[in-house]
C-alpha cells in the first residue's frame, strides 16, 4: 500500500564528531588507532582523518607512551598488551580529548578445547570448563578461503550454525544446512550468564569454507561485545529498512559507544583457536 | 496518619452535619431514565425540577436521585438525541420514577431554555467529551471501517503518532498513561493489526467518555486520563441486529430480550478479510511459504432486571491477532519451520447494580483482565523442539461504587477496589528432547492494590459549585509497599446562563507502565509493574477553562492545561541493541520526569443540517531523563506543536419516499498537525572491522555507521489529510441499508512515516496514499 520516494532533508548540519577506534588484542605487538570525523549521513565524500592529534596510552594508570601518526587517520604504538590489565587511551584534537577504557579479559585458551565431532565429520565441538566468576561475553566463529584455487580469498564464516540453546538470538534465523535449527550471521554469541562453571560442550557446523579452516572462540571485553551486538543490530535493521516488513517497526538506534567526547570503540579480546588443515569426511562434496 | 490529615476528616465531617440534619424535610424522587425502545439506560440524562429550580443528571447506570421539597412540581427529563419528556407531579413522600425517552428523529431538535446540570456549561467536570457510536461511524475512516481510537484522535488535546496508528497521546501523557476500560473493565491492549485498527468493534458500543482535565476521583491507576467505553446493554424489548461489511472486516451484532423486559442479551462479533485473501492468493501460487494474518474479537452482555432495586450484568470481550508463517523447504522435514505471533486480550466482569434506598444506589464489580501475547518458533511438525517467548499480565479486581444523593444541591461518590495484578514479562522457554529451560521466570512480579475513594458534587453558592475528592491507598510489591493519596479538586463559576468558567487539579499515580520501542501502540510493547527499583509513576494535572454555550446547536470552549510527570520510564538509548535475553528489563530503562502545557480551542454544533466541530490545540511536551540526551529535556514522539482539526457531517438529502426515509449525508475529516518529533541518525562515521574479520571478504561490512546521540531529534514536515465519506442511509419500516463510500486521503498527500538510507540517497516511505473504499451495514 505504501510508496518510496527520494527526498532531500538537509541533515548533518552539526559538528562533526571525532570517532576514535581500537580493539586490542595480546596477539599483536603493535596497538593501532584510527582516528577520524563524521560526516553528514548523505554524503559522497570521503570520511575526514584527524592527523594532528596527540594520544596517549596508559596501562593500569601508566603512562605507556604516545602513538605516532602513520598513514590516513591510523595511528601506531609498538606494545603488547596483558590479558587482565585495564587500559587507558586518551586522544586530543585541537584542545579537545576524549577518552576510552578497557579490560583485557582473562587468557580463555585453558579453558576451552575445539575439535571435530559428529557423523558428517563436518560438525564441531566447542567444549569449555567454566570457571570465571564475572560476566563473560563469548563469540565463537571460524575462518576459511573461498574463492578459486588461483585466487583464494581469506573470509569468515557467513553462518554458524547450531542447536546450542543459550546462544543470543538476536542475530538468529531459522537454519538452512544440516539438521541444526538455527543460524547466526557470522558469529554465534553468549555469555555465561546461565552456564557459569559448567562443563559445555557446544556443538555447531559453518557455511563451507575451503580448507583450511580456523575455528575462533573470543572473549571480549564488555564494551567490544556491546559494540558488536549492536553494530549488527543497526545493520540489519538498517539493510531491511526499505523491506515492507519492516515499515510498521522501523526505530534506529544508536551503536554503543565508550568513547566519551567522541564515539567509536576501544575495546579488547583474548582468543583461543584451532586450525583444520583436513577434515575426513568421505562424505563430502 | 498525620495530623493534618486527620484535621482535613474531622473538619469534613464537621461540614456534612449540618447538611444531613435538612435530609430528613423533603422528599426524594428517584428511578432510571431509560431508551424507549430498546429499554436501555441512557447515563447523563438530566432530570430539572423547574419549581425548585434544581436538577440532577443520571449516574452511569442510568440511575437519578434527588430530593426536592414535597408538593405540586414539573419536571422535565431531557437526554442528547431524544425527546425531551415533561412530567407532573404530586410529591408527598419519597418517590419512584421510571422514565422513558424516545429517540429525537428532529434534526433541528427542539431547543429547551431551561437550565440543567449537564457537564458541558455546569457540572464542575472539565475536559470531558463524549463520543456516541453515531458519531464514530459518522468520521470517515480508511476501509470504511468506523474506528473508535481514531475518531479520539480527531479531538483537542489528543495526539497522534504515526499515520492511521490507534496510537494516541491526551494532553502530553505517554499513551499507557490513560485508562482505557471497557464497563470498567481496563483493556490493556487497545490495537488489532500491528496497531492499524482499535480493538474496539463500535457496533457494540453504546457511549465513550474521554477524560482529559481533571480526573474525579473514581478514577485511578493512570496519569493522564481516562477513555471510559459503555458497551451496549442489549435491547428489552424486541431482537434486532446489524450486518457490516468492508474491506478489511466484517461485523454483525445481534441483541434482544430473552425474557422481555427482563433479561436481554447483546452479541457482537467482527473478524478481518486479511487472512482469507493472504491464503487463497497464495494458495493459486502454491507456495512453498505460508504467510497469513489475521485477527477477530467478540463483545458479548447480558443484563438481568431482577426488580426495581438489583440489577445484574455479566459482559464479556475477546480478541486475538494471530500471525504466522509457515514453511517446508525440499523433502527434508527438518526444514520445517513455523513462526507465529499472537496476541489476546480477555475481559470478564459481573456487576450488580443495588439500589439500598432512594437515596444511596451501590455497583460491585468483580472483573478479570488478561493480555497475553506470544511468539513461537517451531522448528518439526510434530512440535518436539519449540522456542517460545511471551509476555502475560493479569488483573483480578473486586469494586466497589455508591452514589449517594444526601441533599438536593450534593451528590457524592465513594468506594473502594482490591486488584491482585500479576506480570510476567519476557519469558522464554526452549524445549527439545535433550533439553528445556526457562529464561527469565524469576521476573515475575505480583502487585496487591488496595484503594478507596471519595468525591461529592457541593453547590457552594449559587454561581459556584465544587467537585472535592480524594483517592488514596497501598500498592504492596516484592515486599515494598507504595502508599498514596491523591486530591482532586475542581471548581466551576457560572459567568451567566451561558457561560461557565472552571479550574481544577488532579493529582494521579500509576503502578504499571508500559516499555515501549515504537510509538504505534503495536503490541509488541511491554507492560510492566513498579518494582522496588522502579517507583510508581506520579502526575500533578492543572486546568482552567471558558465555556459558552449561546444556544443548544453551538458549543464554544478554551481549555489550558499543565501537566507535571513524575517517575515515567522508558528505556535507555539503545537498549534493544545490547539487551541480554534473560536479563531482566529493569536493568534498561530509566526513571524521569516530562512536563506538557498547552491550550485548546473547540467550536461544536451539536445539532441542525450541518454538525461537527473544529478545534485548534497548542502545546508542547518534553521529557527528560538523566541517562538520555546528556541530561537536556527533549520533545516527546507525540509532541506536535499546533494542531487543527474539523470533523463534520452535512445531511444533503432527508426525504421521504414510498414509505422509505431516505438519508444523504457526507463527511469530511480534515488534520493539519506540526510533524512528528522522530530519532534520526544526522551523521555517520568510520566503524572498525569486527576481530577475525580483519582480512576477510566483509572488512567493509561495517564500514559506515549511524551516529545517533539523541532522541526525538529530527522534526518530520507537517503532517496533513483529508478524507471523505458519502453516505446513503435508507430507512423501511425497521429496517436500514447503509452505503458508505469513503476516500482516505482525498489529495494523495505524502506523509511520511519513516526514512532510510539507501545508497547516498535518502528514502521516505509513506504508508497510506489514497484509499477510496466502499462498505456496507444492514441493520434490523
Amino acid at each position: 500500500m505504501g510508496c518510496v520516494e527520494d527526498v532531500n532533508l538537509n541533515l548533518g548540519k552539526q559538528n562533526k564528531a571525532i570517532v576514535l577506534n581500537s580493539i586490542l588484542t595480546p596477539d599483536k605487538d603493535t596497538v593501532v588507532v584510527w582516528l577520524s570525523l563524521s560526516r553528514p549521513v548523505v554524503s559522497n565524500i570521503n570520511f575526514e582523518p584527524v592527523k594532528n592529534a596527540t594520544i596517549e596510552f596508559f596501562e593500569d594508570n601508566t603512562n605507556i607512551g604516545k602513538f605516532t601518526w602513520e598513514d590516513s587517520s591510523r595511528y601506531v604504538l609498538p606494545f603488547t598488551v596483558s590479558p587482565n590489565k585495564k587500559y587507558r587511551i586518551e586522544a586530543t584534537v585541537d584542545g579537545k580529548t576524549i577518552w576510552g577504557e578497557t579490560t583485557l579479559p582473562k587468557a580463555i585458551d585453558k579453558e576451552c578445547e575445539i575439535s571435530i565431532h559428529g557423523i558428517h565429520r563436518r560438525e564441531f565441538q566447542l567444549h569449555l570448563q567454566l570457571q570465571k566468576t564475572e560476566p563473560n561475553y563469548y563469540w565463537l566463529s571460524a575462518t576459511g578461503y573461498s574463492g578459486t584455487e588461483d585466487n583464494p580469498v581469506h573470509g569468515i564464516a557467513n553462518s554458524i550454525s547450531s542447536d546450542f540453546e543459550y546462544a543470543d538470538a538476536f542475530n538468529r534465523t531459522p537454519t538452512e544446512y544440516y539438521s541444526y535449527k538455527f543460524d547466526y550471521m557470522y558469529y554465534l554469541r553468549f555469555t555465561n550468564q546461565f552456564i557459569n562453571k559448567k562443563n559445555v560442550d557446544i556443538y555447531f557446523a559453518f557455511e563451507t569454507i575451503r580448507r583450511p579452516v580456523e575455528v575462533v572462540l573470543l572473549s571480549t571485553d564488555y564494551h567490544l561485545d556491546k559494540y558488536m551486538k549492536s553494530s549488527m543490530k543497526m545493520s540489519e535493521i538498517e539493510s531491511d529498512a526499505g523491506e515492507e516488513g519492516m515499515f510498521l517497526g522501523f526505530n534506529p538506534f544508536p551503536v554503543y559507544t565508550n568513547i566519551n567526547g567522541g564515539t567509536g570503540i576501544f575495546g579488547s579480546f583474548t582468543s583461543a583457536s584451532k586450525e583444520f588443515q583436513k577434515i575426513e569426511d568421505s562424505n563430502e562434496h | 496518619m498525620n495530623i493534618n490529615l486527620k484535621h482535613k476528616i474531622f473538619l469534613l465531617f464537621l461540614f456534612y452535619l449540618p447538611l444531613l440534619a435538612f435530609t430528613q424535610k423533603n422528599v426524594t424522587v428517584s428511578g432510571y431514565v431509560i431508551d424507549a425502545a430498546t429499554s436501555e439506560q441512557l447515563p447523563g440524562a438530566t432530570m430539572f425540577f423547574a419549581k425548585q429550580r434544581v436538577g440532577v443528571s443520571c449516574n452511569q447506570y442510568g440511575f437519578y436521585s434527588i430530593t426536592v421539597n414535597s408538593g405540586k412540581t414539573t419536571a422535565i427529563c431531557r437526554f442528547v438525541g431524544y425527546e425531551s419528556k415533561q412530567l407532573l407531579f404530586q410529591l408527598n413522600r419519597d418517590t419512584i420514577i421510571n422514565i422513558k425517552l424516545a429517540t429525537n428523529n428532529n434534526i433541528d431538535e427542539v431547543e429547551i431554555k431551561a437550565p440543567s446540570s449537564e457537564e458541558f456549561l455546569l457540572s464542575p467536570t472539565m475536559g470531558m467529551q463524549r463520543l456516541s457510536a453515531k458519531q464514530v461511524e459518522q468520521i470517515p475512516m480508511m476501509l470504511g471501517e468506523p474506528d473508535l481510537l481514531k475518531a479520539i484522535q480527531m479531538l483537542p488535546g489528543v495526539s497522534f503518532s504515526a499515520e492511521s496508528s490507534t496510537g494516541f497521546s491526551v494532553r502530553g501523557g505517554s499513551p499507557d498513561q490513560t485508562l482505557i476500560q471497557l464497563d470498567g473493565v481496563p483493556v490493556y491492549n487497545a490495537s488489532h493489526l500491528w496497531g492499524f485498527m482499535s480493538v474496539f468493534n463500535n457496533d457494540a458500543i453504546s457511549e465513550t467518555k474521554l477524560y482529559k482535565g481533571n480526573l474525579p476521583a473514581r478514577f485511578g491507576g493512570r496519569l493522564s486520563s481516562v477513555l471510559d467505553i459503555r458497551m451496549k446493554e442489549g435491547n428489552m424489548q424486541k431482537i434486532s441486529g446489524a450486518f457490516s461489511i468492508s474491506p478489511i472486516a466484517t461485523r454483525f451484532i445481534l441483541e434482544g430480550p430473552i425474557l422481555r423486559n427482563k433479561v436481554s442479551f447483546m452479541v457482537s462479533a467482527r473478524k478481518t478479510w486479511a487472512d482469507v485473501i493472504l491464503l487463497t492468493a497464495q494458495r493459486l501460487y502454491d507456495t512453498e511459504q505460508v504467510v497469513t494474518y489475521g485477527f477477530w474479537d467478540i463483545n458479548a452482555k447480558a443484563n438481568w432486571k431482577i426488580n426495581q432495586n438489583n440489577r445484574l450484568f455479566l459482559s464479556f470481550y475477546t480478541g486475538r491477532d494471530a500471525f504466522w508463517a509457515e514453511e517446508l523447504v525440499g523433502i527434508q522435514a527438518y526444514n520445517y519451520s513455523k513462526f507465529t505471533y499472537n496476541w489476546q486480550n480477555l475481559t470478564t466482569v459481573l456487576r450488580w447494580n443495588h439500589v439500598f434506598s432512594p437515596t444511596l444506589f451501590a455497583n460491585f464489580s468483580a472483573y478479570n483482565s488478561r493480555f497475553k501475547q506470544e511468539y513461537l518458533n517451531k522448528y518439526d511438525e510434530k512440535g518436539e523442539k519449540e522456542y517460545k517467548g511471551y509476555n502475560n499480565l493479569t488483573d483480578w479486581t473486586v469494586k466497589g461504587d455508591f452514589d449517594w444523593f444526601p441533599l438536593t444541591n450534593m451528590r457524592t461518590k465513594f468506594g473502594f477496589n482490591f486488584s491482585n495484578q500479576t506480570f510476567s514479562p519476557e519469558i522464554i522457554s526452549f524445549k527439545s528432547p535433550e533439553e528445556s529451560f526457562v529464561l527469565n521466570s524469576d521476573i515475575f512480579t505480583q502487585n496487591l492494590i488496595s484503594e478507596l475513594y471519595f468525591e461529592s458534587d457541593i453547590n457552594i453558592t449559587q454561581k459556584i459549585k465544587g467537585n472535592f475528592g480524594l483517592r488514596g491507598g497501598m500498592m504492596s510489591t516484592q515486599g515494598k509497599n507504595y502508599w498514596s493519596f491523591r486530591p482532586r479538586v475542581s471548581l466551576r463559576y457560572s459567568i451567566s446562563n451561558f457561560m461557565s468558567g472552571k479550574i481544577s487539579y488532579s493529582r494521579m499515580t500509576q503502578f504499571l507502565h508500559q516499555l515501549k520501542n515504537t510509538t504505534l501502540g503495536i503490541p509488541t510493547e511491554l507492560w510492566v509493574s513498579s518494582t522496588d527499583n522502579i517507583k510508581p509513576g506520579t502526575s500533578d494535572l492543572f486546568s482552567a477553562g471558558v465555556f459558552w454555550k449561546p444556544t443548544t446547536k453551538y458549543h464554544f470552549s478554551v481549555e489550558t492545561y499543565y501537566s507535571l510527570l513524575h517517575n515515567v520510564i522508558r528505556y535507555k538509548l539503545g537498549s534493544l541493541g545490547i539487551k541480554e535475553q534473560g536479563e531482566s528489563w529493569e536493568n534498561y530503562v530509566v526513571q524521569g520526569e516530562g512536563k506538557s502545557y498547552g491550550i485548546e480551542f473547540m467550536a461544536e454544533k451539536k445539532n441542525g443540517k450541518l454538525t461537527g466541530w473544529v478545534s485548534y490545540t497548542l502545546a508542547k511536551s518534553i521529557r527528560q531523563f538523566s541517562e538520555i540526551n546528556f541530561g537536556n529535556p527533549f520533545p516527546y514522539s507525540f509532541e506536535r506543536r499546533h494542531q487543527f482539526k474539523i470533523n463534520s457531517n452535512y445531511a444533503i438529502i432527508e426525504k421521504v419516499k414510498k414509505g422509505k426515509n431516505i438519508h444523504h449525508s457526507i463527511s469530511t475529516s480534515f488534520v493539519f498537525a506540526s510533524g512528528a518529533f522522530i530519532t534520526i541518525a544526522e551523521q555517520e562515521y568510520s566503524g572498525i572491522s569486527f576481530p577475525i574479520m580483519d582480512e576477510a571478504t566483509t572488512s567493509n561490512w561495517f564500514e559506515n555507521r549511524s551516529l545517533i546521540n539523541t532522541v526525538n531529534n529530527y522534526q518530520m514536515p507537517a503532517f496533513h489529510r483529508l478524507n471523505l465519506s458519502y453516505i446513503i442511509e435508507r430507512n423501511y419500516k425497521s429496517k436500514t441499508v447503509l452505503w458508505n463510500f469513503s476516500i482516505y486521503n482525498a489529495y494523495n498527500r505524502h506523509n511520511p512515516w519513516y526514512y532510510y538510507k539507501k545508497g547516498d540517497k535518502l528514502k521516505q516511505i509513506t504508508m497510506f496514499p489514497i484509499i477510496p473504499s466502499v462498505s456496507f451495514t444492514y441493520k434490523w
